[in-house]
């Protein structure tokens, strides 16, 4: 299975006032496309900065940080903004929709992109919102909506390109227990029947279990907890 | 068009805010329309006046004496000279405020240029006590071809000791941008003859045409020394210095006007800067998302011009719209005669609006967008 995401040697410091700070000591990590990962670590171990830097929001301070076969370090912030609405999906903890848009509005956002005709673009909204189960309350707005039905709405935003990488940064972190396994069932369902690779950052165990292979962050290095094979 | 959605749905987030801020807009456009149009009609009116054409008035006091016409007209240089007095009262009621031009028959000859066809003028000197209407005081007074109009001056009285004058409507005539709320033009012969004898003979002013322009302050000059020793001193001012706003009257009123529309854009600048700094402020996460999701820092920056841009044009179209309408109607309300100017509404108001709009809603997205192209994404999306 050839790696969706590759980072070898990647270094990431901040700077925080006059301090510089390393969160990422030359950390490799391939994940081959097709993998469910979920990423474990305690608050400050680096978990969003490797998300940032696949998602091509942020640029290591060195290493390389290929996704899809893209050398991300060599883009430009134009070229990345272009790569991103084609290859990757995110999800936030917190859905980051668009209050005055409706659900089906939401998911639209990222084929206003495209050259799609408006048909065209309706068409692939009612599709992605289909597979989350939400075409009913396409005319909604996310403040009509619960938790659960909002990140839903983020998720269908997230795969109505169809892009091949899937981001979520605790998706299921503002949810309760059962809204969550319905989420994560979604993203079992999305990795298995839609081929999406998808790395999941989350502070909850359980979230991790739904994923087919756990690693965990500890002082800026990878640790393998369990794979589970497809 | 497919971003219009997305634009309409951040402006109309705050309805109250987006309402408001589109009345304000609309207010100081319509001030600066009004304030612009003031200048377009002191710029049509200064470029009407003709600076071979003077008025000639007696120094002190208001009469002068119709015999000074032929003697005028006599002196080296002088074309013509046209005489013209004002019979200013009330039609019925004396908040129906109107006048009547009283003129002579030269008045035509030194006023080529009047809307008013020979045989119009004709009607008035076949008729004494015929009157040309122009169009707005026709409607105003609602009068036609025909009608009888009476005007009571409490100042002109008559010879059989009232002051009703009775004029009838010869011929309903075009409107002229130097009588801002229209006019009426009767038989100076009328006036002269009805009136009581010790006024008799005597007239408001002349307008005198010289045969050369450049001769114009020459003559003035000799008119001016002609009489100066005289029963009836003169003075004489050229048309062009007259009817010139930014002169004679101790200030720039053109400027001041100017000055007044640019304070209405700068308040309009600051509120749609304010508030939509404010805007992007609240939405910060949300524009981050957006470049997440992959839209460029042009597209989110156009997004955020569109926003600033919608209030501001609309605003500016409602506004020069009132301001348009106003100009209509104004003329309806104010009393004639009293040299009060109408907004003209060129297509250069328009313009001139279109742009500032243009260039406000540019102003007013310039922080928010440079604040927007340093977005750091991460940063932003953590909420830090």
């Amino acid at each position: 299975m050839s790696a969706a995401i590759s980072l070898r040697n990647v270094v990431k410091h901040y700077r925080r006032g006059k301090e510089s700070v390393e969160v990422l000591h030359g950390l490799s990590l391939e994940i081959p496309a097709g993998q469910f990962v979920s990423l474990m670590g305690p608050s400050g171990s680096g978990k969003t900065t490797i998300l940032n830097l696949v998602g091509g929001l942020d640029h290591a301070n060195s290493g390389e940080v290929i996704v899809g076969g893209e050398h991300l370090e060599s883009l430009s912030g134009g070229q990345l903004t272009k790569w991103r609405g084609g290859h990757v999906g995110f999800i936030f903890q917190f859905y980051n929709l668009m209050p005055m848009l409706s659900a089906a509005g939401n998911v639209e956002l990222p084929l206003l992109l495209t050259n799609l005709s408006k048909a065209e673009r309706q068409r692939r909204v009612d599709i992605a919102l289909e597979i989350v189960n939400l075409k009913d309350r396409a005319s909604h707005k996310p403040g009509e909506m619960s938790g659960g039905q909002q990140q839903r709405v983020g998720i269908a935003r997230a795969i109505v390109a169809d892009p091949p990488l899937l981001l979520c940064d605790e998706p299921t972190g503002d949810l309760d227990r059962a809204t969550a396994d319905e989420i994560l069932s979604l993203l079992q369902q999305l990795n298995r029947q839609h081929k999406k690779t998808i790395l999941m950052v989350t502070h909850d165990p359980k979230a991790a279990d739904h994923a087919s292979r756990q690693l965990e962050m500890d002082k800026g290095q990878l640790i393998e907890r369990a794979t589970v094979s497809a | 068009m497919k971003y219009f959605p997305l634009v309409w749905a951040s402006i109309m987030r705050k309805p109250t805010r987006a309402i408001l801020t589109l009345l304000s807009v609309m207010l100081a456009f319509t001030l600066f329309g009004l304030t612009i149009g003031m200048n377009a009609t002191f710029a049509k009116v200064k470029e009407d006046a003709r600076d071979d054409r003077m008025f000639v008035f007696a120094r002190f006091g208001s009469a002068v004496p119709i015999a000074l016409e032929r003697q005028i007209e006599s002196m080296p240089g002088v074309e013509r000279v046209a005489s013209s007095s004002v019979i200013g009262g009330y039609i019925q009621d004396p908040k129906n405020r109107t006048f009547v031009v009283m003129m002579d028959e030269n008045i035509p000859k030194v006023f080529p240029e009047y809307p008013i066809t020979p045989q119009q003028w004709q009607l008035i000197h076949n008729d004494r006590q015929g009157v040309l209407v122009s169009q707005m005081q026709a409607e105003r007074w609602h009068l036609k071809v025909g009608d009888t109009v009476v005007i009571v001056s409490p100042a002109v009285k008559k010879l059989d000791g009232s002051n009703s004058w009775t004029f009838k409507v010869a011929a309903v005539t075009p409107d002229m941008a130097i009588f801002g709320q229209g006019y009426m033009f009767g038989n100076y012969d009328y006036m002269d003859k009805a009136r009581v004898l010790s006024d008799q003979g005597k007239t408001g002013q002349f307008r005198v045409k010289v045969r050369e322009a450049s001769k114009t302050p020459e003559i003035t000059e000799q008119i001016i020394n002609r009489y100066a020793n005289s029963s009836t001193p003169l003075d004489s001012i050229t048309e062009k210095v007259a009817f010139d706003v930014s002169t004679g009257t101790g200030m720039d009123i053109a400027s001041v006007d100017r000055d007044v529309a640019l304070a209405g854009m700068f308040m309009v600048l600051f509120l749609t800067a304010n508030g939509l700094a404010q805007a992007v402020r609240e939405r910060f996460a949300e524009f981050a998302t957006l470049k997440t999701i992959g839209f460029s820092d042009n597209g989110v920056i156009a997004l955020v011009f569109a926003e600033a841009a919608l209030p501001c044009v609309l605003g500016a179209g409602l506004g020069i719209g009132l301001a348009a309408v106003i100009s209509n109607v104004m003329p309806h309300f104010l009393p004639p005669g009293q040299g009060l100017p109408i907004p003209t509404m060129t297509v250069m108001v328009f313009v001139w609006a279109f742009l500032s709009a243009a260039l406000v809603a540019f102003m007013s997205a310039g922080l928010p967008a440079l604040r927007l192209k340093q977005m750091d994404i991460a940063t932003a999306l953590s909420g830090r």
